[in-house]
């Protein structure tokens, strides 16, 4: 193997580590602070919320939401 | 058809994903078959990813339905590929990877930290495929099974399905005035912006990216790009800022709420208007209260809808005004944009006809998204626009991605475009849910 071939190997490894690494971190990591960007995420975590979809469709609580439109009382 | 030759039905990846897509809807309708495999959320064992649960527990698995997945939909591209001139041996290699990867970015993606941050499998898929292409290189064997264009077509075709046009007045017109009203303008603006205030001569790019920001991120990125057959760096590009830009806004919009605060009816179609994917619109209005994340989740979906006439209108726009003969000043005719057009948005559109206004009044909405769109379609689309992710990211480089970013041109664009969306947004939301322009009370009678 040449050098450089060894290096690109080594930068595909070291970036895997990194990607693992990421998803360790936050499974793992420290608490989510109070606030701010625990407002959100925390709130999602709480809840067991997938924020993930792309489109309405892939929402599991989306026919729930439409439901719901019924019981908002207007201002 | 008979001007481009009667072959082109089964020589033209447009087609093959027309087909593909169609057999797909059919065999879903008919009940052939019931469900696909939806990959679960995992906490910390990550073969969660394959356990179906139910109050918790889980009650099966699926690992023999995923191999089944692979087997009918690599069965079902090889044959498009032989009737393409293509090498099938070659392509299973490849695709069979491909597949491997898509599964590695959504057990990554469903990790349930990763998806309360909103990085879900399309962040991670091109991540993953864009490191091996950028530091071993990306074999040219894999390459065969990296068909990315044939993967996101199909998938746009289910998508199609998807976009119900019954869902469009569920808020009557102040829904239609934040998504049907301001989206359109803020796409032309942007476009113009892009154009003619930043000179850039990549216009695929302009419009993929100026789609991203107005009408609903990725998915809207990806329908406009193959649209106006944009390169897959324009598309990786644009993703990628929407990615980055959802997950900032989906956590400083509601903050902002509050901040000014704005009336939570207000405030959740301005979240809904504004924030680029749906699971993003939803938890950050979740945290406004039940109100506020009803109404955004509304608007999106209403948003969600317009992307088959924005990916309908620019497809015409480009083979007609875009693509025309430079040495031709006249427009071309009606031939030649028969034969320039992509096909495949006949079958998007028509697949969304054929939901919206055949199947959903003879079966009703609550079965058409329980036993088909949910279930089947929608899951498989999930795969396609993943495989269409990790071949994106195996065949692109740092360096084309960076030759576009010269000038930083592309991110001027976004985050002007997304002020602009914002403050835009804002107006129409207090003009349409503050009791302004609309008897709130038609509206919402509870």
């Amino acid at each position: 193997m040449t050098p450089s071939r060894a290096r690109e190997w080594l930068h595909f490894l070291l970036g895997w580590i990194i990607l693992i690494g990421f998803v360790g971190l936050a499974r793992w990591g420290s608490r989510i602070p109070e606030g701010g960007i625990g407002g959100v995420v925390g709130n999602n975590l709480e809840r067991g919320f997938d924020a993930t979809p792309l489109f309405y469709s892939e929402l599991d609580s989306m026919p729930d939401l439409e439901k719901a439109l019924s019981e908002i009382e207007a201002p | 058809v008979s001007s481009e030759g009667i072959s082109s039905l089964w020589k033209k990846e447009d087609w093959w994903a027309v087909w593909i897509g169609f057999a797909i809807l059919l065999a879903a309708t008919t009940g052939m078959v019931s469900s696909a495999p939806k990959l679960s959320s995992w906490e910390s064992n990550p073969l969660g990813l394959f356990e179906v649960a139910k109050e918790g527990e889980p009650v099966r698995t699926v690992y023999l339905s995923t191999v089944m997945l692979w087997v009918g939909l690599g069965a079902s591209f090889s044959v498009a590929v032989t009737a393409m001139g293509g090498k099938v041996g070659a392509f299973l290699a490849g695709y069979t990877v491909v597949f491997l990867l898509s599964i590695v970015a959504n057990l990554f993606g469903n990790q349930a930290h990763m998806e309360a941050l909103d990085l879900g499998y399309a962040f991670w898929a091109l991540a993953i495929g864009l490191l091996i292409a950028n530091t071993i290189g990306t074999p040219k064997w894999l390459l065969a099974g990296a068909k990315t264009e044939l993967f996101i077509k199909t998938g746009l075709v289910l998508l199609g399905a998807e976009i119900l046009f019954n869902k469009m007045l569920k808020l009557g017109a102040p829904g239609l005035l934040v998504a049907w009203v301001v989206t359109p303008i803020v796409v032309v603006s942007m476009y113009w912006f892009g154009v003619r205030v930043l000179k850039m001569s990549n216009r695929a790019l302009v419009i993929v990216v100026a789609t991203a920001t107005s009408v609903c991120g990725v998915s809207a990125a990806i329908a406009a790009a193959a649209a106006c057959r944009a390169k897959k760096e324009d598309l990786t590009l644009a993703v990628g800022m929407s990615l980055i830009f959802t997950v900032l806004m989906m956590i400083a919009m509601p903050a902002l709420v509050v901040a000014l605060g704005i009336d939570l009816l207000v405030g959740g179609a301005w979240l809904g208007g504004t924030i680029d994917a749906t699971g993003a619109v939803v938890a950050a209005g979740a945290v406004l209260g039940k109100e506020a994340e009803t109404v955004a989740a509304v608007v999106k979906m209403i948003q969600n809808i317009l992307i088959g006439v924005i990916a309908f209108a620019i497809a015409v726009y480009w083979v007609t005004y875009i693509e025309k003969d430079p040495a031709s000043s006249t427009k071309p005719s009606l031939k030649e944009v028969w034969i320039r057009f992509p096909k495949f948005i006949l079958g998007f559109i028509g697949a969304s006809i054929l939901f919206s206004a055949v199947l959903v009044p003879i079966l009703g909405e609550t079965a058409v998204e329980k036993e088909i769109l949910k279930p089947v379609t929608g899951v498989v689309r999930g795969w396609l626009f993943c495989l269409a992710f990790v071949s994106i990211g195996l065949e692109s480089n740092f360096k084309e991605l960076s030759s576009q970013l010269v000038g930083g041109k592309p991110i001027i664009l976004y985050i002007v475009g997304q002020t602009f969306n914002i403050a835009i947004t804002l107006l129409a939301a207090y003009l349409a849910f503050g009791g302004v322009l609309f008897d709130l009370s038609k509206v919402f009678p509870g």
